[in-house]
């Protein structure tokens, strides 16, 4: 660069206005299309043997478009240069040529042309020039101003669509959730799950602001000439490792269309206490308003009214069947390999579907693309292992995580009669993420679980998920972007017993899918418009019941396999009518068709589907398309900003779901099974309207909502009682169609930084159920509406964070409950020799109410960025009170007599502790 | 499963069951409960009748005695059942046709009650009634073996009856006249309490489904006499009745000692309703317990004696005080009850000191009847 630097001040010596040039220069011919000046050089150095002198950086922004045939060199350079401030001094004694930008080079060039030349070389972060071996931004880059797109001559006034990627500095991994605005706050946008964005500004001087979890604000200055990509790197915020930061979107919550989203990182999830130390995505998701569980053993949990299996969890686009470990103590996702986790509960995306109440989107870090780094954690449960780094330096990196249980000290504990005994889980977790270059990316993720248990040898237990995706992203340019999304996801669960010869058998049930799905994004001045398409193909395996020893007398039983394709095809447009008014409109259309081969039964009409009223079973061939269902969903969402730290948004959508589990029990139980819609089970629908409002005080600093909702659902499956689940032919005849309505009024109060910081949130909210029609069967409480098993109206928690030094942090979080729905004894009776109890109507009374405290202690080591690994210590105590908050409550003939009990299952204090190293 | 899951939990020695106490706002109930099966074989036919009661009630069953029930056939055929106590209507032998259907009507307090039409259905008769000892005590098994005809359901009830004795058979006794304190010598041993008869009946459903298996088989235990338990310290016997039931009884019976036997565990089912197959017909809307199978029934009887399954461990409890024979010890100890003497005089052949016990060690009455059964050896 200073050699550059010395020829060019010598060169002015000897230089003459380009206009002066006399004839007799070489003639070249060039055709190119929105080239780089390097291109356009070393073609022109190729014809005309002259060598070319200019500063890289100056000329970052143009892109020469030109067409010339044997002409002479500076027509060609007038015409590359047309329109801009770029000058060109052709010395053709010296054989060479200087480029220049801002003035022609004479003896009045200013001053300070080279010194602002020179600064923030090493910072840039165009893509295309970029430092990629810068580790910290220099403050100055916030006060450079960045010129992008070609300088035209059109004069001032237009838009322009910049984009590209947020970056972090150090592991070169993107950003999502990154919030990016104008000075004013009228133009904005969030980077996606890539740390893409784009956005539309004015033509001329823009100044953009960036804020996200977790990093450092930061702003660029730039100059809009005409469409462009800029690629934003930033910082981690050092100082505030143990902060909670609950919202990446200060002022994004105020101002984006989404209602009832919530996201959370990592960094957030790990300072919640969890249950043996563990950080546990799923438990935090339970402490934000409108999300709850049926009791502390499930990780299934319950969105505004919503059964669990009308959540669609996603991890890294892969559809995660049972997202438990351990009968639920631990969630299925390592939280080391995950970067952030959304929830969408009321306002959910077009590109979205399938489930009636939310989708939680859990995506894994990309891997450090600089170096290996890894980290390793102890627990008193499990322990966990990850490393990451890149494949190919700036361009591949992986990350693979891997956990496992240690519980066998804990069955040694065990009296001998149980010494055969084995409970353990493991998963793995593996990514591996590939820049073609910066317009194609390439993602691979693969995720695998298993859990087993056995005791004495006798009954054998085990479940796992499988997961593969692959996902393709493709920028066409800074107006189009596209991303491909192919996978496979299975979930599996087998029962075996072996020890009774005459009944040894083995139970196995599973589901695999095959989905593919493209989703494309066209940014426009004041629209986003996304659309795409998505399929899904289904294989399930309802239940296999067979023999596992030679002497038994089990009849082999095999459910026919359930084929069945949904496809959906969505467009959605976000408009910002003006700064102030931002509408989201979508519709998605889903079509389902139910497949063979399969054996149909049919029912007489208008009576009840039970095995005796079935009319005919007709068999269907492979392939053949037995039932169709499609029909339309609506997603609207208006947002209004009233000032800049208030704003009031409304939504509407309506959802279809054609999988539905099947399980009498309250909470997500290893055994449940699912099922896809078929002639007889029709799918379920649902729709929401909901209001919300939003206000920040303070700067920003606490964020206030209040968002109520009114929800209905049509055809949720609900049980006989009594019925059969596992290995029924005749399904249909054991569940019915009701109806359900769900409403309720959320008020959250989050204050995301500050040595104190944390979250509240009140919940009161109703989901009830109506089961009327006498021709499907048995009137569940006489056709009035009933409380779901999981209808739990008053809901607080209180999440908080207190941080003395850096070092040092203590997490307190309490949580309050309406104890659940039961159904209990009214009476009691004498039948067969015994008292017995007579039960009341459906979910009539309440178990006792729920209260738990949780406090945990992080303890950091050093902060010294040279050494080689930095050690932390989580200390804690799970259920401070010590309180016995009842699970179930259940009645029990005993002697002659009906006895009640609470069954709870921490009774007591747990403490824990968890040491984790990161390399 | 529920194992389990249970095991899982003691693992981490975390769960704890609490006593629950009820809701106090709970409504009076007083619906119709009917146990019974009515015998299309050979034999009695017996119907329990009786209403359900409030939990905090202090009576254990509110028996329905004023109640008019009788069986009635598709042919208009009519048996009536007779109130003999407790609420329990008998027919001594009913002949039924096995072509038709039959239902079950009932009368009381001005209302009425009806059962849908039940077909009679055959039943296998008990093959063996067998036991086996393990460590936790002895299992009794019932063996049938089903056929075309036979529904693959089956319902057992058991009487069991046993025979036990005192601990001890004294030969003393207080002297009641002149002074009450002295005690005298019986020459022989009193054996008027010391053999006597207990009986129990089933409280448990123990039905059984071969609809699963390829033959229709069935190797069931009915109960288990627990290991050193009194049941079994001299002679034994049960009397296991076997039942043939529908599908449709089975499935009501199985979700009745789902609700109210086996609730309890994280995974098992929130309690169900119980739709039978009796209606009130005055008031359909009123709840009906019970569901009215009718059924040949097949009966079998066995013994136990101890001596077969030694060693047994049964031990009641009991043991000697030894006391001076004085009015002084003896008032002072509270007049306990006199067994043996322990030292007599050589001289006198006075007793000077004695054994004494627990009047439950040597009076059976306490814990049983002297009546023995008709049918016992």
């Amino acid at each position: 660069m200073t050699r550059l630097f010395i020829l060019l001040a010598l060169s002015f010596l000897f230089s003459q206005p380009s206009s002066a040039q006399p004839n007799g220069l070489p003639r070249v011919t060039v055709t190119i299309q929105d080239a780089t000046i390097s291109t356009f050089v070393q073609e022109l150095e190729k014809q005309t043997k002259l060598y070319f002198y200019y500063d890289k950086v100056q000329f970052d922004s143009l892109r020469i478009n030109i067409s010339a045939k044997d002409a002479t060199l500076d027509k060609v350079l007038d015409q590359a240069f047309a329109n801009t401030d770029f000058r060109y001094t052709i010395v053709s004694g010296e054989a060479y040529v200087l480029l220049t930008k801002g003035v022609r080079i004479t003896a009045e060039l200013p001053g300070d042309f080279f010194a602002r030349g020179s600064k923030d070389t090493s910072n840039l972060a165009l893509p295309d020039f970029g430092d990629k071996k810068i580790i910290k931004i220099d403050a100055s880059i916030e006060n450079k101003v960045f010129d992008i797109g070609i300088k035209t001559n059109s004069g001032a006034g237009g838009k322009t669509i910049l984009a590209g990627y947020v970056r972090d500095v150090k592991t070169g991994e993107p950003i999502p959730g990154v919030s990016i605005f104008t000075s004013t706050g009228s133009i904005s946008a969030v980077t996606d799950q890539y740390g893409y964005y784009s956005l539309t500004l004015p033509k001329g001087r823009n100044i953009l602001n960036m804020q996200a979890l977790g990093m450092k604000d930061t702003r660029r200055q730039l100059i809009m000439n005409s469409d462009g990509k800029f690629d934003i790197l930033m910082e981690e915020r050092v100082v505030s490792l143990k902060e909670v930061i609950v919202s990446a979107q200060k002022l994004n919550n105020i101002r984006s269309p989404q209602m009832g989203m919530d996201r959370l990182n990592i960094k957030t999830i790990r300072q919640v206490p969890a249950l043996f130390g563990e950080s546990d995505i799923m438990r935090v998701m339970l402490t934000l308003p409108g999300v709850k569980t049926a009791g502390e053993a499930s990780t299934g949990f319950n969105v505004r009214g919503g059964s669990t299996d009308q959540n669609l969890i996603l991890f890294n686009d892969a559809t995660i069947y049972n997202p438990s470990h351990f009968f639920g103590f631990f969630s299925a996702f390592n939280p080391d390999v995950v970067k952030d986790v959304e929830l969408y509960k009321s306002s959910i995306p077009a590109k979205y579907g399938g489930r009636l109440s939310s989708v939680l989107d859990i995506s894994s870090r990309e891997g450090n693309k600089k170096k290996i780094t890894g980290s390793a954690g102890l627990g008193i449960v499990t322990s966990r292992f990850n490393i990451e780094g890149p494949l190919i330096k700036d361009k591949t990196s992986f990350i693979l995580g891997a956990r496992a249980t240690y519980a066998d000290w804990l069955l040694k504990l065990l009296p001998a009669e149980y010494e055969n005994s084995k409970a353990g889980f493991y998963d793995v977790n593996l990514q591996i993420s590939h820049q073609f270059n910066p317009k194609n990316n390439l993602y691979i993720s693969g995720y695998y679980s298993r859990d087993k248990f056995s005791l004495n040898n006798d009954t054998t237990f085990s479940y796992s998920n499988r997961n593969l995706s692959i996902k393709y992203k493709h920028i066409f340019n800074n107006k189009w972007s596209a991303t491909v999304v192919a996978g496979y996801d299975g979930y599996e669960y087998q029962i075996a017993s072996e020890k009774d010869k005459i009944n040894a058998h083995e139970l196995k049930f599973d589901i695999q899918q095959l989905n593919f799905k493209a989703d494309f994004t066209h940014y426009l001045s004041n629209h986003t418009i996304e659309f795409g398409v998505s399929t899904i193909n289904y294989k399930l395996n309802p239940g296999s019941y067979q023999p596992k020893s030679p002497e038994s007398l089990i009849v082999p039983d095999v459910l026919q396999t359930e084929n069945a394709e949904e496809s959906a095809a969505y467009l959605s447009d976000k408009w910002s009518i003006t700064p102030n008014l931002t509408l989201q409109a979508g519709i998605r259309y889903s079509l389902y068709n139910f497949l063979g081969p399969k054996d149909v039964n049919s029912y007489a009409p208008g009576l009840p589907k039970e095995p005796d009223n079935l009319l005919e079973t007709t068999s269907y061939g492979s392939g053949k398309v037995i039932k169709t269902y499609h029909g339309p969903e609506y997603r609207l969402g208006l947002r209004y900003s009233l000032t800049e730290s208030f704003s009031v948004k409304a939504g509407y959508n309506s959802l279809r779901q054609y999988i539905h589990m099947l399980s009498n029990t309250t909470s997500i139980s290893p055994t449940d099974i699912w099922k896809l819609s078929d002639p007889n089970i029709r799918p379920q629908y649902g729709d929401q309207f909901s209001l919300g409002f939003y206000k920040n005080y303070k700067n920003n600093t606490i964020e206030t909502s209040v968002e109520v909702y009114y929800k209905r659902i049509k055809d949720y499956l609900d049980y006989k009682s009594g019925a059969e689940l596992i290995m029924n032919h005749t399904i249909e005849t054991d569940v019915i169609n009701t109806k359900g309505k769900a409403y309720g009024i959320e008020l959250m109060v989050k204050k995301p930084t500050g040595k104190l910081n944390g979250w509240i949130s009140y919940t009161y909210s109703r989901i009830l159920l109506k089961m009327d029609d006498p021709n499907a069967g048995e009137i569940i409480n006489g056709g009035d509406y009933y409380p779901a098993n999981y209808d739990k109206p008053h809901d607080l928690t209180v999440v908080s964070n207190y941080r003395f030094t850096h070092r040092f942090s203590i997490s307190l979080t309490s949580t309050y409950s309406t104890g659940r729905p039961i159904t209990v004894p009214i009476g009691r009776y004498y039948y067969g020799g015994s008292q017995r109890a007579l039960f009341a109507d459906r979910n009539q009374y309440r178990i006792p109410d729920y209260f738990r405290m949780d406090l945990s202690m992080n303890l950091d080591g050093n902060h010294k960025v040279k050494q080689k690994t930095h050690n932390s210590w989580t200390f804690g105590i799970y259920n401070l009170t010590g309180r016995r908050n009842p699970y179930s409550v259940y009645f029990v003939s005993e002697n002659g007599f009906i006895n009640g009990y609470r069954l709870s299952i921490f009774g007591s204090l747990i403490p824990f502790v968890n040491y984790t190293v990161r390399f | 499963m529920k194992k389990l899951f249970n095991v899982f939990l003691a693992l981490l020695a975390l769960s704890c069951k609490d006593s629950y106490d009820l809701p106090v706002n709970i409504p009076a109930t007083g619906y119709l409960v009917v146990d019974g099966t009515i015998n299309s074989g050979q034999g009695a036919t017996y119907i329990n009748l009786s209403k359900t009661v409030r939990l905090v009630d202090s009576f254990n069953v509110n028996y329905v005695t004023n109640a008019i029930v009788t069986v009635e056939g598709e042919d208009n055929s009519k048996f009536t059942l007779a109130h003999k106590s407790n609420g329990q209507y008998i027919n001594n032998q009913l002949n039924l046709n096995r072509a038709i259907k039959y239902r079950l009507r009932i009368r009381s307090d001005n209302k009425e009650y009806l059962s849908s039409y039940i077909p009679v259905k055959q039943s296998p008769a008990i093959d063996s009634v067998n036991w086996e000892k393990t460590d936790n005590g002895v299992d009794i098994y019932v063996d049938a073996k089903g056929n075309s005809n036979t529904s693959g359901y089956y319902r057992w009830d058991y009487d069991e009856d046993w025979e036990f004795t005192s601990s001890y058979a004294p030969t003393l006794r207080y002297n009641t006249t002149p002074l009450a304190e002295y005690i005298y010598r019986d020459q022989s041993a009193d054996l008027t309490k010391y053999v006597c008869y207990q009986a129990a009946r089933s409280t448990t459903i123990e039905i059984l489904s071969t609809a699963r298996l390829s033959r229709d088989t069935t190797h069931y235990r009915v109960t288990t006499v627990p290991m050193a338990s009194w049941k079994l310290s001299v002679l034994y016997s049960i009397l296991v009745r076997q039942y043939s039931i529908s599908k449709e009884g089975f499935e009501y019976l199985s979700r009745m000692k789902k609700n109210t036997e086996q609730t309890g565990s994280i995974f098992d089912a929130q309690p169900s309703e119980l739709k039978g197959n009796i209606t009130c017909s005055t008031n359909p809307a009123e709840p009906v317990i019970g569901f009215v199978e009718i059924s040949e029934m097949y009966s079998k009887r066995i013994f136990i004696k101890n001596s077969q399954v030694t060693p047994w461990g049964y031990t009641q409890g009991c043991t000697l005080m030894s006391l001076r024979n004085n009015p002084d010890s003896i008032r002072g100890a509270g007049y306990p009850t006199p067994v043996i003497p322990e030292e007599t005089s050589p001289l006198t052949g006075v007793i000077t000191r004695l054994y004494t016990t627990d009047i439950s060690c040597i009076d059976c009455t306490l814990r049983g009847t002297l009546t023995k059964p008709s049918f016992w050896p």
